[in-house]
Order: C-alpha cells, then sequence, then structure tokens
C-alpha cells in the first residue's frame, strides 16, 4: 500500500477511476455473463427436458410394449441432436438398461444407475433422468448426456469479447480519466507546487487563486488563510528578529562603549571571554592579548588565590569589594568590583564592573592625613574653636575653648547651647550675628561670655557659617581670641581718653582765653603803644619845627636820637604786631604757584634792590598746598635778608632753589653774604634775635622769626646753614599733601 | 550866605588832639573842629543832647573817629550813626592807631566812609590830616539832608 501513497494524485486517480472502472464492468459484465450462462443452461436443460418429454413421448409405447428396437430406433432419432452424446432407457421396474444411443459409437461412457428425475451438469456434460409417462403409468426412465460444450465455448467467447470489451473499456477510461483528473489534480498540484515556491522561497506574500466553493477551494481559502497567518507570523517573527538583533547590537554597543570597565570571564575557567574598549584603554592590554588571559592574571600575586576560590562560588550579583589590579606596564590600581552572572555564548560567565578607586583612595588618604593635621592644628591652637550646629548647640569645640570658658573638660561644652555661656543681654546681638551667619557673611566682633567659674571673659570672634554640599546653612564655626585683658586695657585706655579729653577741653579754653589776651594784648599793643609813640615823634617833630635853632649841636644830636629811636620803636611794634598777626591768621590753604609768589615778592623788594648788582639763579619751582599770602611774606624777608646782606659785596649772587623728595618740597635761597657763624645757627629764627649789629644791617629780628611761624603752621620745617662772610642758605620745607 | 560846616573829632588822648589841631592849623580848619571826648559825647553832640543840647543845630561835614575811646568805641558809635536815620548818611572817617583786621572789616562792614591809620612817623600824620581835613572839609560834597539845617 504503501507505494500506492508515493504515487502521484494524478497517477492515482487514474488507478482509482480505473481499478473502479475495472471492478464495476468487470462485475457487470460477469453477472451478465453469469445471468447469461444461468438463463443458458437452463434453456439447454428447458430443451433437454423437452427433447427426453419428446423422446419419451416417441418411447413411451414401444416401451410399453418392450419394443426395444422401437426404442433404439427412436433413440437413434436423437442423432439429429449433436449435442446429445448418449442416451438410455431404464427399464420402468428393473431400472436396468432398456436402450442405449451413444452418438458416438466407440465411446466408452458407462451409464449411471439410475436416478430420480434431475438435470445436472457433470464435467462438460449435461445429465437428465426424465421419467416417461403413458397415461400416469411409468413406463420408464430416460437418461440423455448432453454435451456443454457449446455452452463452455460460448462462454469462451463471451469471456473474450468481456476482455476486449474491458480492455477498450480501459483505455477509454484511461484517456478520460487522464483527462478528468485535472479537474481535481490540477488545483492541488497547483497547491502543491506554490506550497513549494513559498516554502522554497518563503515568500509568503502569495495568494491563490480560489478556483470553486467546493473542498478544494475551501482548502485554497484555507490555504491563503494560513499564508497570510504565516505572513503574519512571518512578519513578527522578522520584526522580533530585527529587533532582537538592534538589542543585541544595542548591547554590545553598550557593552563595548560603556564608559565603565567592563569584562567577562568563564565561571568554571575564569578564562576572559570579552573586555570593553574603556577596559582596553584602562589596563593596556590589546584585546587578544586580554583574550588570552586568566582573570586571576590581572590580580597581583598575593591577591590571585583569594579571587580565584571567590569567584568559582559568586551567584548573581554581587559586590565582590576592594582589589588591586595590574596594568599592563605594572602599575597597580586599587579597583572595587561588581560582578553579575551572564551566558556568554552559551557559556556561564560573569560579567564585572571595575571602578578604579585609586585616585579616590590616594585623596581619601590624603583627607585622613590633612584631618589628622588640621586636628592636630585645632587642638593646639591658641584660638578657641568653636562650631555650632543650626540650632546652635556646640558640636565640635577644642581644648583652648575649653579652657577660655574656664572648663576642664571638653565633654562639658560638648552639647550644649551657645547661649548658656552668654549674658542675659548680650542675646538680642547674638541673635542678630547667628541671622547674619544664615545669610553667609562673615563677621568679627566681641561677645562676651559666662565663665564656669562665672567671671566674664571677653572674646574677638571670627564668626563663619558652615554650609553643605548644597550651599545649605548648617551651622556656624567660630574663631574665639580671650581678649579680655585687652578689653580692660581699652576700659583703661577709655577712661584715660576721656580724662585726657576734659584736659584737652580745658586746656583748649585756657588757650583760648590765652589767645583772646594775646589778641587784647596785641590790640592794646597796636592801639595804645603806638599812641604814645607817636606823640614822642609828634611833639619832637613840633619842636624841631619850632625851637630847633635854638639849641645847640648836642641838643640836635639828641633831638636825632630821639627821633631815630622812636622809629625804631615804631618798627619793632610794627613787625612784631604783624609776627603776632601771623601767628593767629587763619590759613586758606590752596594749591598755589610757587613761581608766582617769587615774582611777588621780589616786586615787592623792587625798592631795596635799586642800584644794586644782583646776579639771580632761578629755578622753576613745584607748586605747593599752603596759604599764598603767608608763604610770599615768607619769600619777602627771606629774599630781603638775602638783599640786606649782600650789600657790601660787588656782586651779590642770591639762588632761589628747590629739592623735592617724595614727602616734602625744600626750597632754600642762597646768597654769597655776610653769611654767619654756625655756632648761633640756632638762634636765627628767633624772635628778636640777630646776628649783626644794628650798625651793619639794621633790622628787628623778627622776619626769620616769622619765617620759622609760617612754615611750624604749614608742617614745614626751617633751617640754615652759612660761614660768616661767605654766605648763607636758608631753607624751608612745605610737606607734600597725600590723599587730599 | 553858606557858613563853613563843622568837623567833629572824636579823640580822647588830648595829645592827639592837640597833634590834629596843629596839624589842622596849616589849613585853616583848626577853628571849625569841635572836639568830643568819647563815643557817648560824640552821639550827644551829633543828636544835640545832654550837654550840647543848646548847640546849634546841624551836622559836620565830617566825624573823625577814633576807635578806642572811654564808655563807647568808635565801632559802637558807627553803628549807631548808621542805624540813626537823621545821621546815616554823615560822613565818618576812622581815625585810629589800630592796623587791626577786626577793626577794619568792622568799620567797612558797618559803612565807614574812610578809614585812616595814623601813622607813627609825625610829618607822616600831619599829612594824612591835612588831606582828611581839606578833601572832607572843603572838597567833598554832602548829600541834601545834612547840608539843610546850615542853611539860613
Amino acid at each position: 500500500m504503501n507505494t500506492f501513497k508515493n504515487i502521484s494524485i494524478k497517477n492515482k486517480l487514474i488507478i482509482i477511476i480505473i481499478s473502479t472502472s475495472i471492478i464495476a464492468l468487470v462485475a457487470g459484465l460477469s453477472a451478465y455473463l453469469i445471468i447469461d450462462m444461468v438463463k443458458v443452461r437452463n434453456e439447454m436443460k428447458k430443451n433437454a427436458i423437452l427433447n427426453a418429454t419428446l423422446v419419451g413421448q416417441y418411447a413411451a409405447a414401444p416401451l410399453l410394449f418392450g419394443y426395444k428396437e422401437e426404442v433404439t430406433e427412436v433413440l437413434t432419432k436423437l442423432s439429429a441432436i449433436p449435442s446429445v452424446l448418449d442416451a438410455c432407457l431404464y427399464s420402468p421396474n428393473s431400472e436396468e438398461i432398456f436402450a442405449t444411443y451413444h452418438n458416438t459409437p466407440s465411446t466408452s461412457f458407462r451409464f449411471p444407475p439410475l436416478q430420480k428425475d434431475n438435470a445436472t451438469f457433470k464435467a462438460g456434460y449435461l445429465q437428465i433422468f426424465y421419467t416417461v409417462r403413458y397415461k400416469e403409468q411409468n413406463c420408464g426412465t430416460i437418461y440423455l448426456r448432453i454435451s456443454s460444450i457449446a455452452i463452455h465455448e460460448k462462454f469462451r467467447n463471451s469471456l473474450l469479447i468481456m476482455a476486449i470489451l474491458v480492455v477498450l473499456l480501459l483505455i477509454t477510461v484511461y484517456i478520460i480519466a487522464s483527462r478528468l483528473q485535472k479537474i481535481i489534480s490540477f488545483p492541488i498540484l497547483n497547491l502543491a507546487e506554490l506550497t513549494a515556491t513559498i516554502s522554497q522561497n518563503q515568500d509568503f506574500t502569495v495568494q491563490l487563486k480560489q478556483q470553486g466553493n467546493d473542498e478544494v477551494g475551501i482548502l485554497y481559502q484555507q490555504f491563503n488563510h494560513l499564508l497570510s497567518q504565516l505572513l503574519k507570523r512571518q512578519n513578527e517573527r522578522d520584526e522580533a528578529e530585527k529587533k532582537i538583533k538592534e538589542s543585541e547590537t544595542h548591547f554590545r554597543y553598550l557593552f563595548e562603549q560603556n564608559p565603565a570597565i567592563l569584562l567577562i570571564y568563564e565561571l568554571s575557567s575564569l578564562t576572559m571571554l570579552a573586555v570593553n574598549d574603556a577596559f582596553i584603554k584602562h589596563y593596556g592590554y590589546s584585546k587578544a592579548e586580554i583574550l588570552s588571559m586568566k582573570l586571576t592574571d590581572l590580580y597581583t600575586e598575593n591577591e590571585k588565590e583569594a579571587i580565584s576560590n571567590l569567584a568559582e562560588k559568586l551567584v548573581g550579583l554581587n559586590y565582590v569589594g576592594e582589589w588591586h589590579h595590574l596594568k599592563k606596564d605594572g602599575a597597580k590600581i586599587t579597583i572595587e568590583v561588581s560582578s553579575h552572572g551572564v551566558t556568554y555564548e552559551g557559556r556561564q560567565a560573569r560579567i564585572a564592573v571595575i571602578n578604579d578607586i585609586t585616585e579616590r583612595k590616594l585623596a581619601e588618604k590624603a583627607l585622613q592625613e590633612s584631618e589628622v593635621k588640621y586636628r592636630r592644628i585645632v587642638d593646639t591652637a591658641n584660638e578657641g574653636i568653636w562650631t555650632l550646629d543650626q540650632d546652635g548647640r556646640t558640636t565640635v569645640v577644642n581644648a583652648r575653648l575649653v579652657e577660655i570658658l574656664g572648663y576642664q573638660d571638653v565633654e562639658m561644652v560638648i552639647g550644649r547651647l551657645v547661649t548658656d555661656f552668654m549674658c542675659e543681654e548680650d542675646l538680642p546681638d547674638h541673635r542678630k550675628r547667628m541671622e547674619n551667619r544664615r545669610q553667609g557673611l562673615s563677621e568679627t566682633y566681641e561677645r562676651r561670655f559666662r565663665r564656669n567659674d562665672g567671671r566674664a571673659v571677653w572674646t574677638l570672634v571670627s564668626g563663619s557659617s558652615v554650609l553643605d554640599d548644597e550651599q545649605q546653612f548648617v551651622g556656624t564655626i567660630g574663631m574665639i581670641t580671650d581678649i579680655t585683658e585687652r578689653k580692660l586695657a581699652e576700659q583703661e585706655i577709655l577712661k584715660l581718653n576721656s580724662e585726657l579729653e576734659n584736659r584737652v577741653i580745658e586746656r583748649t579754653a585756657q588757650l583760648e582765653s590765652a589767645n583772646k589776651e594775646l589778641e587784647a594784648f596785641s590790640y592794646s599793643v597796636s592801639h595804645d603803644l603806638r599812641a604814645p609813640l607817636r606823640h614822642v615823634s609828634g611833639y619832637l617833630e613840633l619842636l624841631t619845627k619850632r625851637n630847633y635853632e635854638q639849641l645847640d649841636d648836642k641838643g640836635k644830636h639828641y633831638m636825632q636820637s630821639i627821633s631815630e629811636a622812636s622809629n625804631q620803636m615804631g618798627v619793632l611794634i610794627d613787625d612784631l604786631l604783624n609776627f603776632s598777626r601771623a601767628g593767629r591768621m587763619e590759613m586758606k590753604l590752596d594749591n598755589m604757584d610757587m613761581n608766582k609768589a617769587i615774582k611777588d615778592a621780589l616786586a615787592m623788594l623792587e625798592q631795596e634792590t635799586k642800584g644794586r648788582t644782583i646776579e639771580w639763579i632761578q629755578a622753576p619751582m613745584p607748586n605747593v598746598y599752603a596759604d599764598y599770602a603767608m608763604v610770599r611774606q615768607v619769600w619777602v624777608n627771606l629774599l630781603s635778608n638775602a638783599i640786606k646782606y649782600t650789600r657790601k659785596c660787588d656782586i651779590a649772587t642770591i639762588e632761589i632753589g628747590s629739592i623735592s623728595d617724595a614727602s616734602e618740597n625744600i626750597f632754600f635761597v642762597r646768597d654769597n653774604g655776610a653769611g654767619f657763624d654756625m655756632n648761633y645757627a640756632q638762634k636765627l629764627f628767633g624772635v628778636f634775635q640777630r646776628l649783626h649789629s644794628m650798625e651793619d644791617f639794621e633790622g628787628t629780628g623778627i622776619g626769620l622769626a616769622n619765617v620759622r611761624q609760617v612754615i611750624k603752621r604749614h608742617k614745614g620745617r626751617t633751617w640754615a646753614e652759612g660761614e660768616t662772610d661767605t654766605g648763607a642758605t636758608f631753607y624751608f620745607s612745605i610737606p607734600k599733601i597725600t590723599g587730599e | 550866605m553858606i557858613e563853613l560846616k563843622k568837623i567833629l573829632l572824636a579823640e580822647d588822648n588830648p595829645k592827639d588832639v592837640e597833634l590834629t589841631l596843629e596839624a589842622l592849623e596849616d589849613s585853616l580848619l583848626a577853628n571849625r573842629v569841635e572836639v568830643v571826648k568819647d563815643g557817648v559825647e560824640t552821639l550827644e553832640y551829633l543828636r544835640c543832647e545832654g550837654k550840647y543840647a543848646d548847640r546849634e543845630p546841624g551836622l559836620p561835614s565830617v566825624l573823625l573817629l577814633d576807635i578806642k575811646m572811654p564808655r563807647k568805641d568808635g565801632i559802637e558809635v558807627l553803628r549807631e550813626i548808621r542805624s540813626d536815620p537823621k545821621l546815616k548818611f554823615l560822613p565818618v572817617v576812622m581815625l585810629t592807631s589800630s592796623r587791626e583786621d577786626k577793626d577794619l572789616l568792622n568799620s567797612y562792614y558797618l559803612g565807614v566812609n574812610a578809614y585812616v591809620v595814623k601813622p607813627v612817623n609825625f610829618n607822616g600824620f600831619i599829612d594824612a590830616v591835612k588831606q582828611l581835613g581839606i578833601f572832607w572839609g572843603l572838597v567833598n560834597v554832602l548829600p541834601p539832608e545834612i547840608n539843610q539845617p546850615n542853611e539860613h
């Protein structure tokens, strides 16, 4: 049957059709043949019985009468029927054969014993036993043996015809079947072919064209549905595959390009399976090198065993802790590893993230060292250090602060509110300061604290705010300096200051009153002292006018002397008053042109230079910040001195110059005149001090005193250099103004 | 006929008075000089009060006023003159020994017409007084109010 299964549908159909046809045909024909044969035999039987009847009719009488010849005669008549091979008649009583007939005399045929009436086909012949009756009287039994060859031949012919018919029909059926099978097989073959194509090309976009609504049509419909399902599946699968591919790419990218150092090693063998770019970059190994290494090769000698033992036992996600790796160049790094179990290319592996914490470790170490250092500074500082949390509670203090507050132990201060150490009246200020601290302001201020022994300690506090990483205020830190002694000293100073101030006020009042007195004095000098002088000279003049001629020479000389003395006194009084006025006059300070002051002074001295040969050496002068009129008077005094004391020189040389340094301008007047003895230089600038006789050089001794007074009021200095008969140089300085 | 007006000299020191008169002698002005000895007398004279109640009415052509005088000094006299409607146009010349800024400023602030420091030198003094006398006694033209009472 299997072979049948494997043959094509087309052939199957043909075979089925042909088989069906053959079966039908053969069955039909066979039935026909059998019916025909039965019919023929029945007819033959019928004919035989008729013949036997006929023979019997003919032979009845002879039989009855025992006419053997007659009977034989009758039997011989049977020769007309060639098919009757043998015939005999049995005697009615004796069952003996009465007469015989043989178509072929040479036959060896033996008649069977008498039987009841029947017609039976035997091999190749039909035998009939038929009782011959005459008037209801048994006259004997006739036996006929009739050849059935005709029937056989007819059967044979019929078979032949049938075979030919079958063959012809088969050919026809084959042809028809070959054609008709296409109706069924074509759509199926088409489907098969298409399926083959689809399965070969994996192209599910094809749809079959439905031929009809029969089973094939439904099949097509189902197939189309199936195809669309497949297409959908394929699309879904493609999409999924694409996604998987993308995600693989992503993951690969994530691995390769991950800035974190990643490695994958096989769990059982600790062989390195993959590392990413960051690893390569960080460790310096090439990819090929690292993939030929084991995980343990990365570790330092004394960690190899430990990591090997540990790595094999890891399951799931682990923080593996701190280890030390060696880079290709031998550099040792401290790392932190976290790893996770993965399946990598079918192998049980672990992926590890490596974090190089070498720098952090170093920084931590440095921080630790710096903390130790600062702790030491804090502990040994000469200033108290006091940190508070944002509620004002003490968090950290050093030994010095504890000492300042008069406690023995740090623990007696820690945790306490800073206000516990303060006086009630200082609290409003403290709150203000704390608010400043919250605003992030740092400041330095004085604060009184209450010591453990109840005494007050004055401190200078440098307070700053402490901010956390997010710039949020978390507390304050203060540097506390004990300034109690200084404070006491300050209070002492304040007291002294106020005393001093009172004394200054007192003195000022005294000075003012003295000044007033001086003013009154100089006023009365200017008024009252001059009046008598004027009277003296007035009356002297009147006397001269009226009585001069009556006087003798001596008298005239006395008159002359009185006149000169009174004149000299007048000059003295004027100079003294000028001097006194210059000392009291209000200064009008301004940026003044020194060159102009000298020019003006020289103009005022024109009278004195008349008829003199004076060589002037004059350099340009810097401007000064001074009272113009006063300084001009200084120049007048100095220059008139120079002119006066060079009077006896044939050629007077007077140099006017200046020397400047950072703090002051120095001016000088140098002459080649009478000069002076340096031993008396100190006296030069005193009031009424003169180094020359009135006869040599007239004067009151006020000029230089006036110069000194003016320069002193400008906060400058005056001095002189000289040598008798060689000349003198008079200097004065005016400070440069700074910051004005 | 217009009578020449007087020159009023306010001076407490008789020597100064003498010397001043001496100086004015040459200009023939001395006989026109009326002398008062202090500030109070000066104002009494000008206002025809006290011992001057019976004097001939009329203001002088000029008042030569010393500053330092007993009872009422020259500055106070000047201030009263300038605040008195009847006297305020009277020419006043300070004739004083004082060269003090304070006196100068006060005088000019109060509207003095001239300020002369008496020179110590007598010739200078003579010259100064002479010129004062001539200028104020003869040259200077007075405002009508002061002129009027002297007219007959």
